[in-house]
């Protein structure tokens, strides 16, 4: 996939190059216009793979998963921004320059009397913005729906700056092979954005009619929710999968939120169970059964399809057991294939114990609790330690769920122990 | 933060390659790049004066409708004048085709004096937006400049004017043309 996308990018260049001849790139404006041409193109050309990285394409979701999607959809957020913003400032530039104008000038110029241009400065404007809140260090102090609602302001970009492409772009004006092609681009993109994030899942609530059958408190700030719905089985979802909710309660149904099955499909229910970890988690406690929902998914490729080896190990912390838990229930196993070791920081955060052990006597699995803080116990995820609760790690596939450190952690631990990478199954619930 | 350092160290990297490479191609200065002016190219009419191209096309700029302005006749001071040395030849205008381009049009005017250029003027100069037209102001006078120094077409474009210098230069080549040079 990074090859596609890099594969694509190399196209862009390439169709600069081509209409590009040695003359249009001698002197030093005509270096810096380039040089703006090709970031606008490049750059452009990202903000729609940022868009199509979000889309939930189910053949993306199944070929990397979608926290690593949400990965490089930050990562490439912020490069295809910075691209845009030298952009313009290297076209401003170099204008400038050839013009022999003052820079403040040619951008009063540019900006009020070129075609389109006043429309695709507040585009850029508005990507600056959500590029700022989203940066990790506001990320945290943002609110959610802060966070959420600005992101639609990045539609509202591309649209207003689409057409300063075609009335200013000498790619476009004069080559219209490209402006059909690049066109496609964004109507290709629109359409998968269209089809998957709100068609189908429109689709999907009218044949099967999702409604909260119950809520169910598990301890601490921690809930599951029970959802009912007709034909379940025809969801073809699986244990370890996870799908995004939306609540349509009157303050709740613009949020869809990712959430794993903690229990293996059945045909009759699907269940959640979230720790109050933000303002949305917290406030599914109070959803009342017969709440209408809309499901997105099922999405994940944390699946037994990944499996390799006959045994199994699972790793999780906090929250991070729900996945686990669902395949403890349904990986084909016989007695003693299955461990699992749940790291908590303490007893009380211990999420839906009685029904681990339960399941470990039925399938006759093993299940360690590493229990306490972090700096009191700082060898739980070392490699000596996880191979004194599970000897044969090295012939074993290694599910670990949890947050992202922890699972840095045990991913590294794991290398030292020389689990081989494709026995190795990571999820990781930042999205 | 050093991920966004080698980002950025590495796309400016990339790009002076890019450009670097690209303007190092076959060509250093761009030549003006000239087609045939048509069939029907301009001929002097009477007084000197030249009569429009109906059907020029070359491959970069397209000649546009023939100009219905009759071109301004040729301003000959000398013809009657008896302080001019008798051996002087007379001025007579040359006015070249409309060519029309993307950013605009233009045409162009010569003055010769026997087979000396001795003035070139651009008495048609449109252009598509706020841009082009300044990019003109600066690159039309350049380009009178040099093909006046270069006495025809043997001059270089102007930077950043590609498409003004090859449409001058098309609207030129029919104006000498017309004048038998």
């Amino acid at each position: 996939m990074a090859c596609l996308v890099a594969l694509g990018a190399a196209a862009v260049v390439y169709m600069w190059w081509h209409d590009t001849a040695p003359a249009d790139v001698q002197g030093a404006g005509a270096w810096l216009t380039a040089a703006g041409r090709v970031t606008g193109l490049v750059g452009t050309y990202l903000v729609v793979v940022e868009v199509l990285l979000m889309a939930r394409v189910p053949w993306l979701d199944r070929l990397i998963g979608m926290d690593r999607l949400a990965v490089w959809h930050r990562r490439n957020g912020e490069y295809a921004i910075s691209l845009l913003v030298a952009h313009a400032l290297l076209i401003i530039w170099g204008y400038a320059v050839t013009a022999h104008q003052g820079v403040v000038g040619e951008a009063k110029t540019v900006v009020l009397s070129y075609p389109d241009m006043l429309a695709a400065t507040v585009g850029l404007g508005l990507l600056v913005l959500v590029g700022v809140l989203s940066a990790r260090a506001l990320r945290r102090r943002v609110a959610y729906h802060t966070w959420y609602f600005v992101h639609l302001y990045v539609y509202i970009a591309l649209a207003l700056s689409f057409a300063h492409q075609f009335a200013t772009g000498v790619d476009f004006a004069t080559h219209p092979l490209n402006r059909l092609l690049w066109g496609l681009m964004y109507a290709v993109v629109a359409a998968l954005l269209i089809g998957y994030r709100v068609a189908a899942p429109l689709a999907k609530m009218a044949r099967h009619r999702f409604v909260v059958a119950a809520t169910v408190p598990e301890g601490p700030g921690v809930v599951s929710v029970y959802v009912t719905g007709r034909d379940l089985g025809r969801l073809r979802a699986e244990a370890g999968q996870f799908f995004m909710w939306r609540f349509l309660t009157p303050d709740g149904w613009w949020q869809a939120h990712p959430f794993s099955l903690s229990a293996a499909p059945n045909g009759n229910w699907l269940r959640l169970t979230a720790k109050a970890l933000g303002d949305h988690s917290a406030s599914l406690a109070h959803v009342r059964p017969g709440t209408k929902v809309i499901l997105e998914g099922p999405y994940g490729a944390f699946t037994r399809h990944r499996r390799r080896k006959r045994k199994v190990l699972m790793v999780g912390a906090g929250i991070g057991i729900t996945p686990l838990r669902s395949l403890m229930e349904a990986l084909p196993a016989r007695p003693g294939d299955l461990t699992l070791i749940y790291r908590a920081s303490g007893a009380s955060q211990v999420a839906l114990r009685a029904e681990l052990d339960q399941l470990a006597a039925r399938r006759q699995a093993q299940v360690h609790y590493l229990l306490g803080p972090r700096w009191q116990h700082p060898e739980y995820l070392s490699p000596g330690h996880l191979a004194r609760l599970c000897p044969d790690i090295a012939k074993r596939d290694v599910f670990v769920c949890g947050p992202a450190g922890f699972t840095q952690a045990v991913s590294e631990s794991l290398r030292r122990l020389k689990v081989p990478a494709r026995q190795v199954h990571t999820e990781s619930f930042e999205l | 933060m050093r991920r966004a350092l080698i980002a950025t160290m590495g796309t400016a990297a990339g790009l002076v390659a890019l450009l670097g490479y690209k303007s190092s191609g076959p060509a250093t200065a761009h030549r003006v790049v000239l087609g045939p002016v048509g069939t029907t190219s301009p001929v002097p009419a009477q007084g000197g004066q030249a009569g429009p191209a109906t059907s020029g096309s070359a491959p970069t700029a397209k000649a546009g409708p023939a100009p219905t302005r009759s071109a301004p006749a040729a301003s000959a001071p000398a013809a009657a004048g008896t302080s001019a040395p008798t051996t002087t030849p007379a001025r007579r205008s040359f006015v070249g085709q409309l060519v029309q381009y993307f950013y605009g049009d233009i045409q162009v005017e010569v003055t010769m004096q026997g087979s000396r250029i001795v003035s070139i003027t651009v008495p048609q100069n449109g252009a598509a937006d706020a841009r082009s037209q300044m990019i003109n102001s600066y690159a039309v006078p350049i380009l009178e400049q040099e093909a006046l120094a270069a006495q025809g077409l043997n001059f270089n474009a102007v930077t950043g004017a590609t498409f003004t210098s090859d449409a001058f230069a098309q609207s030129l080549q029919s104006a000498l043309q017309a004048a038998g040079k």
